[in-house]
């Protein structure tokens, strides 16, 4: 028997409403094990490089890891992935919430869906049925209509709940696909995939344990993670993301009016201490979390829901900082708007930002943008371009196409203020500064985010499906993934799953027409910091060239070009995979 | 002399419970590094320091009424 998943893979073909389930066997799940491992097997597999991101034949998965619905805070995660419509590339993104380890307990460990359905429709699972059913009464309605809906049409108030917003329908390049009303599978644009496809939920109900080899030892390391909550998890666990922007200011690399400038002396009136004192209602967590690192926020003068969720560290430098807003009030109504149409706040913020920019400089006027005075610091027009961006109205339908894609429209040499890695707007985390981020950015699969999918310890966390917040040491994190699924595996094994999982997102990426040239810093983190400890510690692009080799060769990569050598591919078992 | 210390973040267990800052009594041209000493937070983990709402190192010199801010830096996503 296997522990930790189900070898059941849903298939889901939209446009004959076709279903059927693929049971890959041990030796896949020991070899990929899950989250974006998996994701990139079935992109270079399924779909070749003139399939349109937002055609039919892209693909759409959605995959858990093993450790993925045990019980053990940290294990409520899951993946999405396609080809980006925003990027042209490896499309990923991860969210926690329930909605993934519900999943697992329906006893399925991914869906992959394909096609187009005709007419909206949702996808209802539980463990006795799997039905297309008619979304036509849920399209154009809010994430938080859509969930009440759903959820009262089923009789279960339990039933979790996985959507795209008004602006995956509306298919903005960035929007995201949105679990639990404020778990967001955020980059890339997935939202924009299943909306192009009529797909406009996935909802779910299980009751299923997941087998696991060792429960004993899962439940030692949950009652760790609860016995010792201060000394491992204080800031996430009263606070949650955003307690130390006010450091970022003093080290002069918080990201501020696209990057300008480093430094905002008003921050402390929208981080996570004055969220807490002024309109926090509780804490919240994700499944079997006793982390609890969610905010939930209630505003009764802008209603503000607490349903909603909480602005978090990205949405605060990304709408809050990066665009100069200082208003906390616009801030929570802002990051309300986000979830309910379903946008992701960092691409939306750096986009917005780049805008701003534009118009600061004089190549965005008033008469492009509709009479919108996009000018810094401006909450009110900041909530009205989330809306107009949404809906694809006015200025907002240039924008919904995210920075880089709008720059190249509008021209008129805007594209140098874009803040990108290959088309992904960069997260809240300044390279210049981050040691962990100058050699993460240019080689993450996905382009511009933070999430470390180059690196081994972030990236095996997402694909065995556990929480980067978790203090979990490697060794630890190792004796999870071999006590849920039973594999004894080494940690040179799992560095290896590790290796394929970047290796096969590499091919992909290669095979979208991405090489050595794209993997680069933008123009704005070469400039030099302008106040605290690093500002006279420049980033040229030489260092960044230096960053990009080390990691080709340390992959096994070719170094002048970045291709996966013939000796890695065989070493790792991918020699078979197509690469066009 | 005495100066205002503003915790961020977890370094706020320093503070007695409702309390958000605490005032710490130093000698004369004592240095932000003093003040850490008398806090017991000299530490080999990173830690960002303000002054008056600029940044500072442990040589920076202390004033009277000098707020000093201590954040430890922490990352939403990351590590």
């Amino acid at each position: 028997m296997a522990y930790g998943f189900w070898d059941r893979i849903l298939r889901v073909d939209l446009a004959s409403g076709k279903i059927w389930e693929e049971q890959p066997g041990e030796a896949f799940f020991r070899s990929h094990v899950g989250g974006r491992s998996f994701i990139a097997h079935y992109l270079l597999k399924e779909v070749p490089v003139e399939v349109d991101p937002l055609s039919p034949d892209n693909r759409l998965i959605f995959m858990a890891g093993p450790v993925t619905g045990v019980p053990l805070p940290g294990a409520g995660r899951h993946s999405v992935g396609a080809r980006s419509p925003l990027t042209g590339g490896f499309g990923e993104s991860e969210a926690g919430g329930f909605w993934g380890a519900e999943l697992k307990h329906v006893g399925y460990d991914g869906i992959i869906f394909q096609g187009r359905a005709e007419r909206p429709v949702y996808l209802w699972l539980d463990e006795r049925t799997v039905e297309l059913r008619d979304a036509s009464h849920l399209w154009g309605q809010r994430t938080g209509e859509v969930e009440a809906k759903l959820r009262e049409d089923h009789g279960d108030r339990l039933v979790r709940v996985c959507q795209v917003g008004p602006a995956g329908e509306n298919q903005v390049l960035y929007s995201c696909v949105i679990n639990d009303l404020n778990e967001v599978a955020g980059r890339t644009g997935m939202g924009a995939v299943m909306g192009s496809k009529n797909l406009k939920a996935i909802a779910v109900r299980g009751k299923k344990n997941v087998p696991m080899a060792d429960p004993a030892r899962i439940r030692e390391v949950a009652m760790w993670v609860a016995r010792t909550m201060d000394e491992n998890h204080y800031n996430f666990h009263h606070y949650g993301t955003g307690a130390a922007m006010v450091g970022k200011h003093l080290e002069g690399h918080l990201p501020v009016r696209n990057w300008q400038e480093g430094t905002m002396e008003t921050v402390s009136l929208i981080d996570a201490k004055a969220i807490k004192e002024h309109y926090l209602e509780k804490m919240d967590g994700c499944y079997a979390c006793s982390v609890r690192c969610k905010k939930r926020v209630r505003v009764e003068a802008m209603s503000v829901e607490p349903k909603y969720g909480g602005p978090e560290y990205e949405t605060l430098g990304a709408i809050g900082t990066n665009t100069g807003v200082d208003d906390l009030l616009a801030l929570c109504k802002a990051n309300q708007a986000l979830n309910w149409w379903g946008i992701d706040s960092v691409s939306t913020g750096a986009t917005i930002a780049w805008a701003m920019e534009c118009y600061q400089r004089g190549i965005l006027t008033k008469q492009d943008t509709g009479g919108l005075a996009l000018e810094w610091g401006d909450g009110q027009i900041l909530n009205q371009l989330i809306d107009m961006i949404a809906r694809r109205e006015g200025i907002g339908d240039l924008l919904a196409e995210g920075a880089l894609k709008a720059a190249r429209k509008l021209g008129r040499d805007s594209e140098q203020y874009v803040v990108h890695v290959r088309g992904l707007e960069v997260a809240m985390h300044d390279p210049r500064a981050m040691e962990h981020m100058k050699t993460n950015y240019p080689v993450n699969p996905t382009g511009g985010d933070h999430t470390g999918g180059a690196h081994a310890r972030t990236s095996i966390r997402n694909t065995i499906g556990v929480c980067q917040f978790l203090a979990y040491d490697e060794p630890t994190t190792l004796d999870i993934l071999n006590a849920a699924t039973g594999w004894g595996m080494a940690p040179e094994e799992l560095d290896e799953v590790f290796r394929r999982g970047v290796t096969m997102a590499r091919l992909f990426n290669m095979r979208c027409g991405f090489g050595r040239d794209d993997d680069r810093l933008p123009a704005r983190f070469h400039e030099p910091l302008k106040h605290g400890p690093f500002a006279d510690k420049p980033l040229t692009p030489e260092e960044v060239s230096r960053v990009v080799e080390e990691y080709y060769v340390a992959q096994g990569w070719d170094r002048a070009t970045g291709t996966p050598t013939g000796e890695t591919l065989e070493r790792l078992g991918l020699a078979a995979y197509p690469t066009a | 002399m005495r100066v205002r210390v503003v915790p961020y973040a977890e370094l706020r267990r320093l503070l007695p419970a409702r309390h958000e800052e605490l005032w710490l009594e130093v000698p004369e041209g004592a240095t932000v590094g003093d003040a850490l000493r008398i806090l017991g937070l000299v530490t080999e983990e990173r830690l960002i320091i303000g002054l008056d709402g600029r940044y500072a190192t442990p040589d920076t010199p202390l004033h009277t009424d000098a707020e000093l801010t201590l954040v430890t830096p922490m990352m939403g996503g990351t590590t």
